[in-house]
């Protein structure tokens, strides 16, 4: 869907790479080598390898056919051209990363999770006349533009009296935010409306939420969806949780598809919520990092409802702990697809000239003490990244959950139940990639205002989605309509309901079509059964 | 299967791309000298050793510090040093102690193994095998008894079943000295056939082909530039003119380039002395000319010189500067474009550095290296068919024709190898060539060198076609008549003589190679008219 266009794809890297930073000073360790490993290297071969690059750097800055740019040949520049530095740490795996001053803020904000702004998602759209415009693609739920009545479809035409023509998306955005507490004046266009709309908001603290979605899907069934794993995280899910009242909640399904990770504090915090005091969440260990591990804080006190975790190839990291740890627990039943696969402690290396060293020191493993990283040897970057892998990975690493349950490691979380994940068909995959609903429901809401909460599209409604689609040069045949006619209704009425009255909302209609989420609500029952299997045999074995 | 012929050594083909060198070689780097460095410089080595200190500090698992500098093997694109090279350019190049002996070697156009050329053949059961083309004269591989045609089954006891071409070979080769065991199936002979090869220093020529194409007509094929390259050639030359040359085809197509030194001496055989051949300079090379050293008197036969896009560095430093002079007619495609001087530079503990120090210009002034910015190594290498930019820098040549920069040479006249059709690709699929030649070879004797497939093998080929199911129509055997015929005569006359022989045989019936040779006259008017102009010019 289009709202996914302005999480910027260049992050994808970062938000991998944030299982668990661990802040350290600049200190330079002297090189040591702790015993376990074989043949470790000796002091005197990094001095040399050192050296002998030294050599090279020296030829190099004395004699290159052309003058030599020195930021550009040790740190790199761009995707396409490497550097020294880049260049050693890509052989040692995908996630050790170093970053420039700019990525390094980037990444510092992402990480905080929060920022000055009006709270709205903006993207660029191709206008008629072919140049970029920028528009709203979702305000985000209770944030200043929310409230203030913005509307995603609105085109942003000045902000603070300053033409938005000839910006870029990303300069807009830096217009929009400023010191919390500041006001910047906001003009729009929204389609059907002939004069601009002018807009006063109060930019305010903007917490990029962490948990999407917390209602019931069905009486007592809770529905949880966190996205990512910031310092949020843990006391949005507490609030949720009191919000719906845990007493009320009979069973739960706890989304983790699509979260690519962050803070293991977080994720902790997360698991405590549905593990018993002193239980261990995790550990992570490496060649010059001590073992550490990470044990339930506070706990479940409360009666153990039935818990389902989905999971699908992009759960990792943080997200793949969280599910390690209820799996090996038997606190939950897990379903969907296999995870990613990423477990590398990242550590942070501030370094001058604000740059930063991301270096992976240490490992997780689940409490069963499985690896979760996947192979990441003669795989190249593109292939590991996109998961193409030459089959299924190797059964290795047998572990017992304390049910007695067999999982493996070595290569993401195997859920219990795999479910393959859909394929959006031809049809369908053209209209979502066009914007073909967004862009409609813009159109819609020109003329008709508003739709009612509880909109259903009837067929007029389907007749004129029909005859609006040449227009964004979308050709399907009548019959192609009807086969996908039920896809076409529902994603009509989430988009037109998640703009007029909020995304949540929209998510609502999705989760309630989602299919893997109504085969989790039918294998609730399984879940309850592990947990009382896991309790019958921790009994016979005396515990 | 048109599969061509390829060398035993030809292991790293894209080392020997990148590895084209101008012919200097740097004085042993000597240890520090920082302050030779500017500030900026210094400081982000500084950082560097910083963040490397980091790594190997605190690095999660064991590392190894000479993967984490140099890279894996054979890796052009990661570690440290690699890293740097690709900021660069495509042909700056760090060589490990193994990589830069083999460097080396290749240079002097020796290896260590045992000296023949193989090919992929048709096995006993319609597979691709290994195939000894020929055995290099005086070789190990032809005095322990190996035959054109053996089909190699095993090296060293390992089976060479689905391995390519370049496997087998670097299972050829070894250290100096060592014994490798060849097992072979011959025709004729029920058991395998077992030979033990001690291996040894094999000296490539650098010229694979020289021969009269015609009475008065020279043929001479430059593999590439390395040590001994000019010396081949001034006995080839010698040879020819023997036979009262009067007109030289030069092909240089597939030459990946080669020593400085060597191009500017076989240019220099063609041109008159004082003749600029090429001139190079960069920021801390001041530049350097090369001059023809002798004179041409009783060398003044008209020459076509062949190139195509794997013509590259020092075979288009000797195309340019006859381009330029007027000297020969150029024909094939455009040329690959490397036009940078890569000093090496040998490294402590014997590693070496080839690093870019400067550009080549040919005589006009035209910069032979094609643009590499934003482009991935793969791309660049691989850039067939990229076309050129739009606008490129005019030079003229001494008789005052156009020529453009920026690109690698462009052809006088442009000479494309025809396309396969649908159909040329069923046969070439289905083994018909090879099946049919076969057949074709045991039931005719007497086969001579000037076999030409007339009308009646056409009509047998057809025949052989029906009986394996493979569709023809009878128009598709007009249409592909030409290319039908000459693949017939190729494998037939290649299951009869083999080895070298054939080597020559395929050249004369090459298309382009003939093309070439009616184009003598040409080249001939070229030069008399740049004569002419040149004349013109001084008298005013």
């Amino acid at each position: 869907m289009k709202m996914m266009r302005a999480a910027c794809a260049a992050m994808i890297l970062l938000l991998f790479s944030a299982g668990g930073v661990l802040s350290q000073g600049t200190q330079e360790a002297a090189p040591q080598f702790p015993g376990h490993g074989q043949a470790p290297a000796s002091n005197a071969d990094y001095k040399k390898a050192a050296k002998q690059f030294g050599e090279v750097y020296r030829v190099v800055q004395q004699d290159y056919a052309t003058p030599v740019n020195p930021n550009r040949i040790i740190f790199g520049g761009g995707s396409t051209v490497i550097g020294a530095i880049p260049g050693a740490l890509r052989t040692l795996d995908p996630h050790s990363n170093f970053f420039d001053p700019s990525r390094y803020a980037l990444l510092k904000q992402q990480m905080e999770g929060k920022y000055f702004g009006v709270g709205m998602v903006i993207g660029p759209r191709p206008s008629k006349s072919g140049t970029m415009e920028t528009e709203v693609v979702q305000p985000l739920p209770g944030s200043p533009a929310f409230k203030a009545g913005l509307r995603p479809g609105d085109l942003i035409w000045t902000v603070d009296g300053k033409s938005t023509q000839r910006m870029d998306s990303t300069q807009v955005a830096d217009l929009l935010r400023g010191p919390e507490g500041t006001v910047v004046h906001l003009t729009v266009r929204r389609a059907g409306v002939k004069q601009p709309l002018a807009f006063d908001i109060t930019r305010q603290r903007i917490t990029r939420l962490s948990v999407d979605d917390a209602f019931m899907v069905r009486p007592g069934i809770a529905y949880i969806r966190i996205n990512t794993f910031n310092e949020v995280t843990n006391a949005q899910l507490s609030q949720d949780l009191d919000r719906l009242g845990e007493n009320n909640i009979h069973g739960m399904i706890l989304d983790l598809r699509g979260n690519l990770g962050g803070l293991l504090d977080q994720a902790v915090l997360v698991a405590s919520h549905f593990l018993r005091a002193h239980q261990l969440v995790v550990y992570h260990a490496g060649r010059s990092s001590p073992m550490e591990r990470y044990y339930v804080q506070g706990g479940e006190t409360g009666p153990e409802y039935p818990l389902i975790v989905l999971i699908d190839g992009d759960t990792a990291s943080a997200a793949e702990i969280v599910t390690g740890a209820l799996q090996d627990h038997d606190r939950a039943l897990v379903i969907g697809q296999r995870s990613f696969g990423k477990g590398l402690v990242q550590t942070e290396f501030p370094l001058s000239d604000n740059t930063m060293l991301l270096l992976v020191t240490a490992r997780y493993y689940t409490p069963s003490g499985r690896l979760i990283q996947r192979n990441y040897h003669d795989v190249s970057i593109y292939d590991y990244f996109n998961h193409y892998e030459p089959g299924p990975p190797p059964q290795t690493q047998a572990r017992l959950t304390d049910g007695g349950r067999v999982v493996y490691g070595g290569g993401g979380i195997a859920p219990d139940v795999t479910v393959p994940a859909v394929d959006l068909n031809s049809v369908q995959q053209e209209l979502v990639n066009r914007g073909a609903f967004f862009d409609f429901g813009r159109t819609y809401l020109a003329s008709h205002k508003t739709v009612p909460a509880d909109f259903v599209p009837d067929r007029k409604v389907m007749q004129e989605f029909k005859a609006f689609l040449p227009s964004e040069s979308v050709d399907i045949s009548d019959a192609q309509s009807r086969a996908n006619e039920a896809f076409i209704r529902d994603h009509i009425r989430i988009q037109l309901v998640s703009t007029i009255y909020g995304e949540e909302a929209g998510d609502k209609i999705s989760v309630e079509n989602d299919p893997l989420v109504n085969k989790a609500i039918e294998d609730l029952p399984r879940a309850a059964q592990l947990l009382v299997n896991r309790n019958r045999y921790m009994a016979l074995r005396g515990r | 299967m048109k599969s061509s012929p390829r060398l035993v050594w030809f292991a790293l083909p894209t080392i020997l791309v990148c590895a084209l060198l101008g012919s200097m070689y740097g004085s042993r780097v000597e240890a520090t000298n920082e302050g030779l460095l500017q500030s900026s410089a210094r400081a982000n080595f500084k950082q560097f050793r910083r963040i490397y200190r980091l790594v190997a500090g605190n690095y999660a698992t064991p590392l190894d510090p000479d993967v984490a500098i140099f890279g894996p093997t054979n890796s052009m694109t990661v570690g440290a040093i690699p890293g740097m090279l690709r900021t660069l350019d495509p042909h700056s190049n760090f060589f490990d102690p193994k990589a830069f002996e083999a460097l080396q070697l290749d240079q002097e156009g020796r290896y260590y193994g045992v000296g023949m050329y193989i090919q992929l053949g048709l096995g006993p059961s319609n597979n691709l095998v290994p195939t000894v083309l020929y055995p290099l004269a005086g070789s190990p591989a032809m005095r322990a008894g190996l035959r054109p045609h053996d089909v190699i089954i095993r090296v060293d006891g390992k089976s060479t079943a689905g391995l390519n071409l370049t496997s087998v070979a670097n299972m050829l080769k070894g250290p100096k000295g060592t014994i490798v065991r060849v097992t072979v199936s011959r025709v004729g002979y029920p058991d395998p056939l077992h030979f033990s090869v001690r291996r040894a220093a094999i000296k490539e020529s650098s010229i694979d082909a020289s021969f009269m194409i015609q009475p008065g007509i020279g043929y001479i094929h430059i593999r590439d530039f390395d040590e001994t390259t000019n010396q081949e050639l001034t006995q080839a030359l010698a040879r020819m003119e023997a036979h009262h040359l009067g007109g030289l085809v030069l092909d240089l197509r597939d030459n990946p380039g080669g020593l400085l030194s060597e191009a500017v001496a076989v240019a220099g055989h063609f041109l008159q002395r004082g003749q600029l051949i090429v001139y190079h300079y960069g920021r801390s090379s001041p530049e350097q000319r090369y001059y023809a050293p002798g004179d041409d008197e009783g060398n003044n036969y008209p020459i076509v010189v062949l190139i195509n896009h794997n013509t590259a560095s020092a075979a288009e430093i000797v195309t340019g500067a006859l381009q330029d002079h007027d000297r020969a007619l150029v024909m094939g495609r455009t040329s690959f474009g490397k036009g940078l001087v890569q000093t090496v530079y040998l490294l402590n503990d014997d590693a070496g550095l080839a690093l870019t120090t400067a550009h080549y210009y040919t005589p006009s002034g035209r910069l032979i290296q094609r643009s590499y910015s934003g482009l991935s190594l793969y791309d660049y290498f691989n850039h067939d068919g990229t076309p050129l930019p739009v606008k490129r820098e005019v030079y003229y040549t001494d008789g005052g024709r156009k020529v453009y920069g920026g690109g690698g040479i462009t052809p006088d006249i442009v000479f494309k190898e025809p396309r396969l059709t649908e159909f040329d690709r069923q046969l070439l699929i289905h083994f018909a060539f090879f099946k049919f030649a076969r057949q074709y070879v045991s039931t005719h004797k007497d086969l001579a060198r000037n076999f030409e497939p007339g009308p009646g093998v056409l009509v047998e080929f057809k025949r052989f076609l029906a009986a394996q199911k493979i569709p023809a129509t009878d128009k598709d055997l007009v249409t592909g008549q030409d290319y039908i015929t000459g693949q017939i005569r190729q494998y037939v006359l290649s299951d009869v003589f083999g080895g070298q022989e054939i080597n020559q045989i395929s050249r004369e019936n090459d298309p382009m190679v003939q093309k070439a040779v009616s184009e003598l006259p040409a080249a001939e008017q070229l030069a008399s008219n740049a004569k002419r102009y040149v004349a013109s010019r001084g008298v005013n």
